[in-house]
């Protein structure tokens, strides 16, 4: 696995899944700020994509002009095949670890 | 819903793209106008604005920008980050740059060898001052007890202690051992006829269990157990008895007597503060004297010559109760006289041989004063060499700005430029560091030679481990310190300037710099020179000074314990002698005694110098009185009359010299004394001190010379008779000096001196000459061109020198403008420390050193000049 994936980081490369063909900036941030239920500046979330791209585990490409935005195009975000697998290795570590956890873990929902 | 009466904040996308090109950050810019009018929909404008606000500085100093700058402005491989392949290429072009310029190299190198060397040495020395007592194992637990004694006119502080001092301490829990030194065993040590001068310490067993001196033979605990028992080291043993085996043999020491050898001590480290050929058993000490062979003092407050007092202390964090015990005893016990505070101090090993100065020291000690001078000295060796460095190299940026810009152009970074240019000033430095080694080993030997042998002491200055690593350490520091004005210089070129055809880089700007160095050097090497030549003016003053009285044809002859009056007969036998006086010291050679004299209004003393004499010392030194009579001719032992000068009639009784006859002085011993004679003044001791009040006395067992006038023509068979005179008074070798030699030989501290500061100066002037040299080479080279348009147009040869030369000359005259006054009013301020008399600086000395300096640096340039004004222009032109 190429670097450590941190929990912000993680976070992110779920968000930018989650959101699939739509995954830019703005929707990200937004996506992140409703779900985590924090507030996250953008200089932060760009710093940590900046930091993903570099592990490798993202790329991007820039889409077409829009009418909002005053012109400007979207860059949009996309998962790579290592970050997939890294996501699906600490999940699996994850699971292994609340399955084996000696003390109870579960919601009573 | 957009509402066009809403724009995001203008200043603060000013801001974003101050710090990265819009075209960068498109998306980002997108992302944060989105955002604003979504915010514009359901917040206050005010939010929204100061949310942007936010973003926005979040942004700049996010990683994210940066990366988008890096990745944006260099080739994606100049960013990777091997820089093991890139060093390899530093050094590949460092190599190619050095060996494609030789001149410059050999310039550079010379004269930063010689900048380093006296550094290296400086070095050298801390570093083996810093080893000094390392080889104790417990080194960091020995303190020794200070003295510190504060008279009304100065504080002094001696590394002895009164001996009751000891007894006290042994109390302490704190304290593990006791260690007295007492360092009056020296003499002729004799055994079979062989006498052999030694001299060691009295001290007792917890000597070895204190320091880590080692026994070749005997036990440590018994071989000081009786007080005859004495340990000598394996190097004298050798000396003294040849191959016998020296233990149990009987030695005797004059006056102490005999001692059985009882054990052998291997030869300490050189680097000890404590030299000894001998360890006598301090239980000899009291014995001693009680016979009177020794000044006693075991139960004595006020006697701490010689005497140390060590101890082994058993953890750092018990010295607060030792201090504070030490500065009890030292209320309690106030010995000497009511004028002077005693205190007792407890010193560090580390600060034995380093620090401020100490009396009465057993090793030497390197005083801080002075090696801050060294340092002061070394810098302004070194410094100049450094910037010669930095001058040329910035000289040669004409040539070297198209390689930087081509460079920068296929994609090299500020950076990479910057460590390419350091890693060519390390590689000078190392090669300067090998010849500033070989420098270095050649000026070591003089250096320690030039030294006092007192301070010399264990001064090895050969490679040791630390020395090495100090040395290491220099070369990299004084490589990164030359090598990084440069560097930054051409890393900051812009590529588009540099490539551009005629570029000059900012011409008159950076040659103020350069010239300002240059100027600087030369103001310091002429600094040395006129210091050197003050120092040669002044030594030829010294010798010649009218002291105030007659030095010539008048032989001390040092009486070594005999009866004066003997000599004095036998003497006066011999027709050559026209005339024998006493003394108890030779006038004019070193620093007098003084005393104490009791001032009756005012109830506290005053210094004053004093020396004893006999009738016809004061008419056979030429000695005027101004007032009064010598000493009368049937002077009793009782002391009651004394001969002052003019000074101590001025000073302690207003200066009126006929009041001041018959007047009675009452010395701090409580002796009362009339005076009957006032001389002139005259310079009683080396011209270092000045005239100070001073009195003749008459005391006939204080005499220890007799200072013989001669009228003689043939000295040899004179000395000879004089030698069987001395013969048949005593077994003694005679220990005779002429008065003007030794008077002259006070004075041998300038040879030493001169030749330092001579030394320093010599290589302060061939920095800057390899530095002159430089620059003008690149001058001449950089308007070879120019000089043959010239010509061509009609110039001689005459006006090219001088156009050459004219802008050295200038930087020159500054250079002396400046020196001149400032090494002028340093001299003046330091040399009342050297000498009290002086003579003023003379002009022509001033003179003699600019004409040196001028006639050094014109060879230099002319070296160069010369050969460019004579060149045919059509040589130099033929090439376009």
């Amino acid at each position: 696995m190429k670097g450590y994936l941190g929990e912000f980081e993680e976070l992110v490369l779920l968000t930018i899944a989650t959101l699939g063909k739509e995954a830019y900036g703005v929707a990200i941030k937004e996506e992140l700020e409703k779900r985590a239920n924090r507030r996250i500046s953008i200089g932060a979330l760009h710093a940590t994509i900046s930091r993903l791209e570099d592990k490798g585990f993202l790329t991007s490409y820039m889409g077409g002009a829009t009418a909002e935005r005053g012109g400007r195009r979207k860059r949009f975000f996309e998962l790579t095949r290592e970050a997939v697998e890294a996501l699906a290795a600490m999940k699996s570590l994850r699971d292994e670890l609340w399955h084996s956890a000696q003390i109870k873990l579960g919601f009573s929902k | 819903m957009i509402n066009p009466k809403y724009q995001p904040p203008r200043l603060a996308n000013w801001l974003l793209t101050r710090f990265c090109s819009p075209e960068l950050v498109e998306d980002l810019l997108g992302d944060l106008e989105e955002q604003f009018y979504a915010h514009c929909k359901h917040q206050s404008i005010t939010f929204a604005t100061g949310y942007y606000y936010q973003e926005v500085l979040s942004l700049i100093f996010s990683y994210a920008l940066k990366k988008r700058k890096k990745d944006a402005a260099w080739h994606p491989y100049a960013n990777s980050s091997n820089h093991i392949v890139m060093l390899k290429n530093y050094f590949t072009v460092a190599y190619r740059s050095l060996a494609k310029q030789k001149f410059f190299t050999i310039v550079n190198v010379l004269g930063l060898a010689i900048g380093m060397s006296i550094s290296l040495l400086l070095i050298a020395v801390i570093a083996d001052v810093y080893e000094y007592d390392k080889f104790h194992a417990h080194h960091d637990q020995i303190y020794r007890i200070s003295t510190r004694v504060a008279d009304p006119v100065r504080v002094t502080e001696y590394a002895s202690s009164p001996v009751p001092l000891a007894d006290i301490l042994k109390e302490y829990p704190e304290v593990e051992a006791v260690v007295q030194l007492d360092k009056r065993l020296s003499g002729e040590v004799n055994y079979q006829n062989k006498f052999i001068p030694m001299s060691g310490f009295f001290t007792d067993p917890s000597f070895f269990e204190t320091f880590s001196f080692e026994l070749l033979e005997g036990n440590p605990k018994t071989a000081l157990a009786h007080p005859n028992n004495l340990l000598i080291t394996a190097s004298e043993a050798r000396k003294l008895f040849s191959y016998d085996d020296p233990i149990g043999k009987t030695v005797s020491i004059e006056p102490m007597g005999d001692f059985i050898i009882s054990g052998i001590l291997k030869d300490h480290p050189k680097k000890s503060h404590l030299h000894f050929d001998l360890i006598g058993s301090y239980a000899k000490v009291p014995l001693l004297e009680n016979q009177g062979v020794l000044e006693k003092g075991a139960d004595r407050w006020d006697q701490f010559r010689n005497r140390y007092t060590y101890l082994k202390v058993s953890q750092e964090s018990a010295l607060a109760g030792l201090n504070s015990g030490l500065h009890r005893i030292s209320e309690e016990k106030q010995a000497i006289n009511p004028d002077t505070k005693v205190t007792y101090l407890l010193q560090p090993m580390r600060d034995f041989n380093f620090g401020r100065t100490i009396y009465n020291s057993p090793g030497p000690i390197w005083e801080l004063y002075p090696m801050m001078i060294f340092l002061v000295l070394s810098l302004l060796i070194l410094l100049p060499a450094c910037f010669n460095y930095a001058n040329i190299s910035i000289a040669r940026s004409l040539s070297r700005a198209r390689e930087i810009g081509v460079r920068k152009a296929i994609g090299s970074r500020k950076s990479q430029i910057f460590y390419q240019f350091l890693v060519e000033a390390v590689l000078v430095t190392l090669l300067s560091f090998a010849g500033a080694y070989l420098l270095f080993t050649y000026i070591r030997d003089e250096f320690i030679g030039v030294l006092a042998p007192g301070s010399a002491q264990g001064l090895t200055l050969q490679l040791t481990p630390t020395t090495v690593l100090f040395f290491l350490a220099f070369v990299v520091v004084a490589g990164l310190a030359i090598g990084l004005f440069p560097a930054w210089h051409f890393a900051k070129i812009e590529p588009l300037t540099a490539l551009k055809q005629n570029v000059f880089i900012s011409r008159s700007n950076k040659l103020s710099l350069r010239k300002a160095l240059l100027v600087g050097q030369f103001t310091i090497s002429l600094g040395f020179i006129m210091t050197v030549v003050f120092f040669i003016d002044q030594y030829r003053y010294t010798l010649n000074y009218e002291m105030g009285f007659n030095q010539d044809n008048i032989l001390n002859i040092d009486l070594q314990g005999i009866d004066y009056r003997l000599l004095e007969t036998e003497l006066l036998k011999m027709p050559e002698v026209e005339r024998v006086a006493h003394s108890s010291q030779i006038i004019g050679a070193s620093r007098a005694d003084k005393t104490w004299v009791m001032n009756e209004d005012t109830q506290d003393s005053s210094e004053v110098f004093h020396q004893f004499v006999d009738q016809s010392y004061l008419s056979l030194h030429g000695i005027n009185l101004l007032v009064g009579e010598s000493f009368p001719e049937s002077a009793t032992h009782d002391e009651s009359v004394v001969i002052v000068n003019d000074k101590l009639v001025e000073k302690l009784l207003d200066g009126n010299q006929v009041d001041a006859l018959n007047h009675t002085l009452k010395l701090s011993d409580g002796k009362e004394v009339r005076i009957i004679g006032i001389t002139a003044n005259f310079n009683y001791a080396t011209l270092k001190d000045s005239i100070q009040p001073f009195f003749f006395r008459y005391q006939p067992e204080q005499f220890r010379y007799a200072n013989v006038e001669m009228r003689t023509t043939d000295l040899f068979a004179t000395m000879y008779k004089v030698r069987e005179a001395w013969g048949q008074l005593s077994d003694r070798k005679l220990s005779a000096k002429f008065l003007s030699d030794t008077i002259g030989e006070a004075y041998s501290w300038y040879w030493p001196l001169l030749k330092i500061v001579g030394f320093l100066g010599l290589l302060a002037i061939s920095v800057s000459c390899l530095g002159l040299l430089g620059m003008v080479v690149l001058t001449v080279e950089n308007r070879t061109k120019e000089v043959g348009i010239r010509k061509v147009h009609g110039a001689s040869s005459g006006r090219i020198l001088i156009l050459l030369t004219k802008d050295y000359l200038k930087m020159i005259t500054i250079a002396v403008v400046i020196a001149v006054p400032l090494t002028y009013a340093l001299f003046n301020l330091m040399n009342p420390f050297i000498l009290k008399y002086r003579p003023d600086v003379s002009v022509s000395s001033i003179l003699l050193s600019v004409f040196i300096l001028l006639l050094l640096a014109g060879a230099t340039v002319a070296s160069q000049t010369l050969r460019a004004a004579a060149t045919n222009p059509a040589e130099t032109l033929k090439y376009e």
